[in-house]
């Protein structure tokens, strides 16, 4: 059974966040560092599982929880609260609920899970799998990795994973993979012989979270965790839909944090005998920074159902991520300018968010790829 | 069908015509690149050929590493190598330098321009490095003080044929003041504190100037400065000495781009600069240092197209290899389309800063709308060429996110594209006001 949540718990929740960004996240980001003291990262993610906003096997309220599953908004809005202050951090806690989501949606529950944190690998190149078969319910291949038959009737893994997007140590990774005409699902510890992890490194942004390529050469499955039947491909697209709206929730944070940021620094930074607040071109950046906001808020902040995934709901989600991304891109970019030479330096910490927002909308179908998936699968009308 | 339609394809359509119908067709098999280096003179084919050699052989091998490791980067080692092929010598004919002179008469930075978009197409922050040396030199030839020329250009010029050639900056930003001295209105409140004080022989400037490209790496630096306690219009060019006493350079700038070239700040603390190395006249730095923008703004645009090509070859390149299904994804009409939007793209603004530059004397308002123009263009390019390469985009060791970063910049500095908006409306209104209502 669902749980509901009442808006006062909402709030609190969403208090709750704004504390850790403040106090922890913020205290990461130490000027000395582009991208924060990716070391301190660990330490960080550990306090944000103990304050409950890390979701994971044991903790079911954090980012993409499964007791949260009801309320879509409320992990949208902590991922938005987070991405504020740091959009790489942001990315780990919707990584790891991702998966743990994913995970308790295949097999209820996770929590005799032992790993503390898991990936899902789902992409094989520069943009998003086929999934039309699923969609379409045909038979045609969705994946290039698969499973086979070993010499002595086990199962193996064979082909390769790349733009995984996992936390720093990250325990096992969530794979899906084709079996045969269907979709199927394994879950790999990150030791798991014959898997070769590659770390891609090193990037344009959000460097908290990690980027890897797998290669599974032969990796031996064990039966208990190998995930098959529809409810696979029902979860594929549910990673798609998650990972859609929780990359817009990071950009609508991060062009946020932009936009206090350049707003703050245009009270306080004086050009021809004024603040720059008072000056005509200015007022255009912020405003204009505002309004794309604006607008990408209010994409984001619908009515989204997870237990309802069809193609006009993946669409919209798709339809979200690409306008979203964009949006925020510009109005990132806007704040950034009214900095002028400053915002390109690392101090003022806009540059971080300008390279954060744009990896987020390159990632996981830029909006160029997205748009031919929105056509391809039809409309409403 | 497929007969047919080879057939149709203008080469083989156009064979069915008489002879100097097919000659009035132009179907060459000729990259655009090819065809407007065609287009220029003897002197501009000559530079244009010689630095894309230049850039495909010594700046590309080493673009990634200059950007990651750019404090490891031998910047010095580069320079000799650009200096001794006399690309540091293109803004003056001989015997200041080696620019071409019926060229050189036509169009001042013409030549400039043409490599600074060949440099850049492979390392935007190589190019700035190579090219801020320009910038410094600007106003030495701006102020039109001959013996100026003979007592600084001439032995720039000889050290430049050297293992050592020196390298000259520009410093007018200071912590207080940035867009401001670089309109006027702004410049007439702004808040300097770089001034230069009387002396027996010449003067002592105390202050700071910051952000200044090549601040840590250059030999010699034009440096603005206003006279004691008057304002702005006091400003005046001195052409400061590393090794004077009194000069340090001090924090340097981490940049989200243009890494190989530093961006550092510059300490004067009682720095004697003796007469002769004022340059122009006493009180003229404040046109000097405007019409220097008039000359400078271009070459950012042409930097900018550079940057942007730069991405999309390498997006080209990656939709050749890119297989999306069973098709390369230049196979795609869409993927045509978002190619051919991004060639159209850097194609118009290459026109602009062609055009803007075919003249002896830049004009403001033209250099202020190529540089807004080319930038803006260059970095929607550069989106579009993140956009089609997805997660690929954003491997830095791919380049086009690198292009992305650097064609940033360029949008902020020389004035940010804002204040350029500015300079042309201030240049060109009444004019254009006039003109209309004649």
């Amino acid at each position: 059974m669902e749980i509901q949540l009442s808006q006062e718990e909402i709030s609190e929740f969403a208090g709750l966040a704004g504390k850790f960004a403040q106090s922890s996240l913020r205290s990461y980001l130490n000027p000395e560092f582009s991208d924060g003291e990716i070391e301190r990262l660990p330490q960080i993610l550990e306090e944000a599982r103990k304050t409950g906003l890390l979701a994971d096997a044991e903790n079911s309220y954090g980012v993409w929880g499964f007791d949260l599953n009801a309320h879509p908004d409320v992990s949208l809005k902590l991922l938005t609260i987070l991405a504020e202050v740091c959009g790489g951090a942001a990315m780990c806690f919707h990584q790891n609920g991702l998966a743990f989501n994913i995970l308790h949606f295949l097999s209820s529950p996770p929590s005799e899970l032992s790993f503390r944190t898991v990936a899902v690998a789902l992409q094989e190149s520069h943009t998003i799998p086929h999934v039309e078969s699923i969609l379409k319910n045909t038979s045609a291949p969705v994946f290039e990795t698969q499973v086979v038959r070993g010499e002595n009737g086990q199962w193996l893994l064979r082909g390769a994973k790349r733009f995984v997007y996992s936390l720093p140590g990250n325990e096992a990774y969530l794979v899906f993979v084709q079996d045969g005409d269907e979709p199927a699902a394994a879950l790999l510890p990150a030791d798991s012989p014959g898997m070769k992890i590659k770390p891609l490194e090193p990037r344009l942004g959000l460097a908290a979270c990690r980027v890897e390529y797998l290669i599974l050469e032969d990796v031996l499955l064990e039966e208990n965790r190998i995930f098959r039947g529809k409810e696979v491909g029902a979860a594929l697209l549910r990673t798609l839909f998650i990972q859609w709206l929780g990359i817009s929730a990071i950009a609508v944070g991060i062009g946020r944090g932009a936009l206090k940021a350049a707003g703050k620094y245009a009270g306080e930074r004086y050009q021809g005998g004024t603040t720059i607040e008072n000056h005509p071109a200015v007022q255009r950046l912020l405003s204009g920074s505002e309004e794309n906001i604006v607008s990408a808020e209010a994409q984001l902040n619908q009515k989204w159902r997870l237990d309802a995934m069809d193609t006009n709901s993946l669409r919209k989600a798709a339809t979200t991520k690409r306008s979203v991304t964009r949006l925020c891109t510009q109005a990132v970019s806007d704040a950034l300018q009214c900095f002028g030479g400053y915002g390109y330096m690392e101090d003022y910490g806009m540059e971080k968010r300008f390279r954060d927002v744009h990896t987020l909308k390159a990632m996981v179908g830029s909006p160029f790829y997205l748009q031919r998936l929105i056509h391809h699968w039809g409309g409403e009308a | 069908m497929d007969e047919l339609v080879e057939r149709l394809k203008m080469p083989n359509a156009a064979q069915r015509m008489n002879t100097l119908g097919r000659w009035l067709v132009d179907a060459e098999p000729l990259t655009i690149w090819e065809r407007d280096t065609r287009l220029l003179s003897r002197a501009g084919r000559k530079w244009r050929r010689r630095a894309l050699e230049f850039s495909r052989r010594f700046i590309r091998p080493v673009a990634v590493e200059a950007d990651l490791h750019h404090h490891e980067f031998d910047r010095r080692a580069f320079i000799n190598k650009a200096a001794k092929r006399g690309f540091l010598s293109l803004l003056m004919p001989a015997p200041f330098g080696r620019a071409n002179l019926r060229a050189y008469l036509r169009s001042t930075i013409f030549q400039v321009i043409l490599i600074a978009e060949e440099f850049c197409t492979e390392s935007g922050g190589i190019g700035l490095l190579l090219l801020v040396h320009y910038l410094g030199i600007a106003p030495i030839l701006l102020s039109g003080h001959f013996p100026s020329y003979i007592r600084h250009l001439i032995p720039l010029q000889l050290k430049s044929m050297t293992d050592n050639p020196t390298l000259m900056a520009f410093a007018i930003t200071e912590p207080s003041a940035g867009s401001d001295v670089e309109e006027t209105e702004g410049g007439a409140t702004a808040r300097l504190v770089t001034t230069a004080k009387k002396t027996t022989g010449g003067y002592l400037l105390n202050g700071r100037k910051v952000f200044i490209s090549n601040g840590q790496l250059a030999d010699k630096i034009t440096v603005f400065a206003k006279l004691g306690g008057e304002a702005l219009d006091s400003w005046t060019c001195f052409l400061v000495d590393k090794k004077m006493d009194g000069f340090s350079v001090g924090r340097q700038e981490r940049k989200m781009g243009q890494r190989p070239s530093d961006a550092s700040e510059i300490i004067l603390e009682d720095v004697f600069v003796p007469n002769k190395n004022i340059i122009g006249k006493l009180r003229g730095g404040w046109a000097l240092n405007r019409n220097v923008l008039n000359y400078s703004r271009p070459a950012i645009g042409a930097m900018a197209v550079g940057m942007a090509r730069g991405a999309f070859e390498k997006t080209l390149h990656f939709c050749r290899e890119t297989f999306l299904g069973d098709k390369r994804l230049i196979d795609y009409q869409d993927v045509q389309l978002e190619l051919a939007d991004m060639f159209t793209q850097l194609w118009a603004a290459r026109s602009m800063v062609w055009h803007s530059c075919r003249t002896l004397r830049s004009n403001q308002a033209a250099a202020a709308a190529t540089k807004v123009f080319a930038t803006d263009t260059a970095y929607a390019v550069c989106n579009k060429a993140m956009d089609l390469m997805g997660d690929h985009s954003y491997i830095r060791t791919g380049g086009v996110e690198r292009a992305l970063r650097d064609v940033r910049l360029t949008q902020i500095y020389e004035g940010t594209n804002q204040i350029n908006r500015l300079a042309l409306i201030e240049q060109q209104w009444e004019a254009e006001i006039e003109g209309s209502e004649e």
